[in-house]
């Protein structure tokens, strides 16, 4: 198991919201700020410097792909991974994403443990 | 005065040239007018032979003549007679035979007119006639002559060759409007009477029976002429001509055209289907998003609540499992609502249903979904606030799919909004368009894969409207929906 580390998830589904936190929590051991939009998200990196974020693609308001690009501006944020969570099925969006530079998107439904086990794979690839 | 005086002044003053000829065919007698005519002196004719005055060509039809007159026959024959310098006259001869007592003929008298003149006008007159009847012959065209005072009619050969009669004559019971086709008589009639009465002229197609009992379509083009004395119209003549290759081709292109109308008709036809289809494949695809966002998102959340329950990550009895089994339960609840919507959408069948419009109050119907939501309202501490029309708005629609739709609308901004708030209706009309407004004051922003919403907007552009929705995080959602005003007394 990787070391502790912050993330930022940003999840407009509260019971969503929720029990990620709680697998990441409990499962990874990490430590979590949840943001239920674009602009939570932004407002919660003035006080909190995530090391990894794990973003929802299908946002109300501003986008998944934009809040990532407008986090990407913040300071300490240029390269810090990122995981998408979609319930999109959509090929292109997959390659999109990837073009973006994320490490990883996983489907909904998932796995919590596989999630966990993602998130260890990207910060582990950061670090080497 | 003396007989012989008589007899020569009458001879200088008659108005034709008087000869007479001797036995041996020499002239021994002839008038001024001989030498006026033939431009000669005195003493050039007389003693001459009639050989040395008559056209060498046509002397023997000459001497055939007075054979004739020998034998009884004094009809008058055609002389070419040779003037001064060679010139021929052309003149017609009447001659009687003088006889001696015991019968004898001892010369001849002859009365000659001249109708050089008269002979180069029915030349000319042969000409124009030739040419006239080339011309007619080659436009095909047929002549009718009709005297009205006399009641004489005259029809052209060509007249009656264009109709198919053999041998160029029509019957004898022919009668022009009896074979124009009975749709065509009571007008062509008309017409040719207007122009008889007028004095005028008539341009008319019409089609007339030929002689295989078939028709053809002619166009007769005729004038009235008044008698120059009386100023009475005397005659009314014109031709006829086949123009049945015309009306073929015309019936041909008129058959063309509307072929062409309706492939354009059909071509636009496939492209309005193939734009409503677009428009159907387009809802459809958005609904199908929004029901993978809808079907995926709470799965989500039971597979997590029940993973973290077996990973152990709190004590199987305690509160925080309590909680996770109830958010498993929630989501449980969401996807059997999304299916829910599902069967709605079914029910609405989008691609094929039939909509049952009629004219609808959007008042008395905005009203009654108000008054059904009343108690969910209360529920979440939520104000229903619209100001009551006082005149009734009629659109057309199908009653219960639009109630299904502004249901929806209402009931998703009751639930996203926070106790103590407003939810306001207006409904406003501009032209021929109505707006409904329903605002809320909504934290939480608006779902952009709303499956629910996804069903109102497709009703509602079924029914030839449109729904836009305004997602302002912190102030609320807006949703605008717009129809066509149904004009109403």
């Amino acid at each position: 198991m990787s070391a502790r580390a912050r993330i930022l998830h940003v999840e407009d589904d509260p019971s969503l919201q929720n029990l990620v936190r709680a697998a990441l929590e409990h499962l990874g051991g990490h430590e979590v700020r949840s943001a239920a939009d674009g602009q939570q998200a932004l407002d919660a990196v003035r006080d909190f410097v995530p090391q990894l974020l794990l973003l929802d693609l299908d946002l109300p308001g501003i986008s998944g792909i934009d809040t990532l690009r407008a986090l990407r501006r913040c300071e300490g944020l240029q390269d810090v991974p990122v995981i998408f969570l979609t319930a999109a099925a959509d090929p292109q969006v997959f390659d999109d994403l990837r073009l973006l530079g994320v490490q990883e998107v996983l489907r909904k439904p998932f796995r919590p443990r596989l999630l966990v086990e993602a998130i260890a794979r990207v910060l582990k690839e950061k670090e080497s | 005065m003396l007989q012989a005086d008589i007899a020569r002044r009458v001879a200088e003053s008659a108005p034709a040239m008087l000869v007479y000829l001797d036995a041996e065919l020499r002239v021994r007698f002839a008038n001024s007018h001989c030498y006026e005519l033939l431009g000669r002196a005195p003493r050039e004719i007389l003693g001459c032979l009639l050989a040395e005055m008559v056209d060498p060509g046509t002397l023997k039809y000459a001497l055939a003549h007075l054979a004739e007159v020998e034998r009884g026959n004094v009809a008058p024959r055609d002389y070419v007679l040779l003037g001064k310098d060679g010139e021929r006259r052309f003149v017609q001869v009447h001659a009687v035979p003088d006889r001696d007592p015991a019968g004898r003929s001892v010369g001849y008298f002859a009365c000659t007119t001249d109708n050089t003149a008269t002979r180069a006008a029915r030349a000319a007159a042969s000409v124009a006639e030739e040419r006239l009847s080339i011309a007619l012959s080659a436009s095909g065209a047929g002549i009718w002559d009709w005297d009205l005072q006399g009641g004489s009619v005259y029809y052209s050969c060509e007249f009656a060759e264009l109709l198919g009669y053999g041998e160029n004559r029509l019957p004898a019971e022919f009668s022009f409007f009896a074979e124009v086709h009975d749709q065509d008589r009571e007008a062509t009639l008309g017409h040719f009477a207007d122009a008889i009465q007028a004095g005028g002229t008539v341009d008319r197609e019409f089609r007339m029976r030929c002689a295989d009992g078939g028709y053809r379509w002619l166009r007769g083009c005729g004038r009235a002429t008044r008698d120059p004395r009386t100023q009475v119209v005397a005659r009314f003549a014109g031709t006829v001509r086949d123009i049945s290759a015309r009306k073929v081709a015309e019936g041909q292109l008129q058959e063309a055209r509307a072929l062409a109308q309706a492939t354009v008709d059909g071509c636009l036809e496939i492209v309005d289907e193939l734009a409503e289809r677009r428009k159907l494949d387009r809802v459809r695809h958005e609904l199908l998003a929004a029901a993978n966002h809808e079907v995926r998102t709470p799965l989500a959340s039971i597979i997590a609540a029940l993973e973290l329950l077996r990973e152990g990550v709190c004590p199987p009895t305690g509160q925080a499992a309590e909680a996770f089994l109830e958010l498993a339960l929630q989501n449980a609840e969401r996807l059997a609502r999304v299916v829910e919507e599902w069967l709605d959408m079914e029910r609405i069948d989008l691609g094929s249903a039939r909509l049952r419009c009629e004219p609808v109050d959007l008042v008395a119907l905005m009203a009654s979904v108000a008054g059904e939501h009343a108690a969910l309202a209360e529920e979440h501490g939520v104000r229903l606030e619209g100001d009551p029309a006082a005149e009734p708005v009629w659109v057309n629609a199908d009653a219960e799919r639009l109630r299904h739709a502004l249901a929806h609308l209402v009931a998703s901004a009751v639930e996203r909004s926070p106790r103590g708030s407003a939810l306001r209706f207006q409904l406003g009309t501009r032209e021929d368009r109505v707006t409904l407004l329903i605002e809320d004051e909504g934290c939480d922003a608006l779902s952009a894969t709303d499956l629910g919403l996804g069903v109102a907007r497709a009703i509602i552009e079924r029914l030839g409207g449109t729904l836009c929705v305004a997602n302002r995080p912190a102030v609320g959602a807006a949703f605008h929906v717009e129809l066509a005003r149904l004009a109403r007394d």
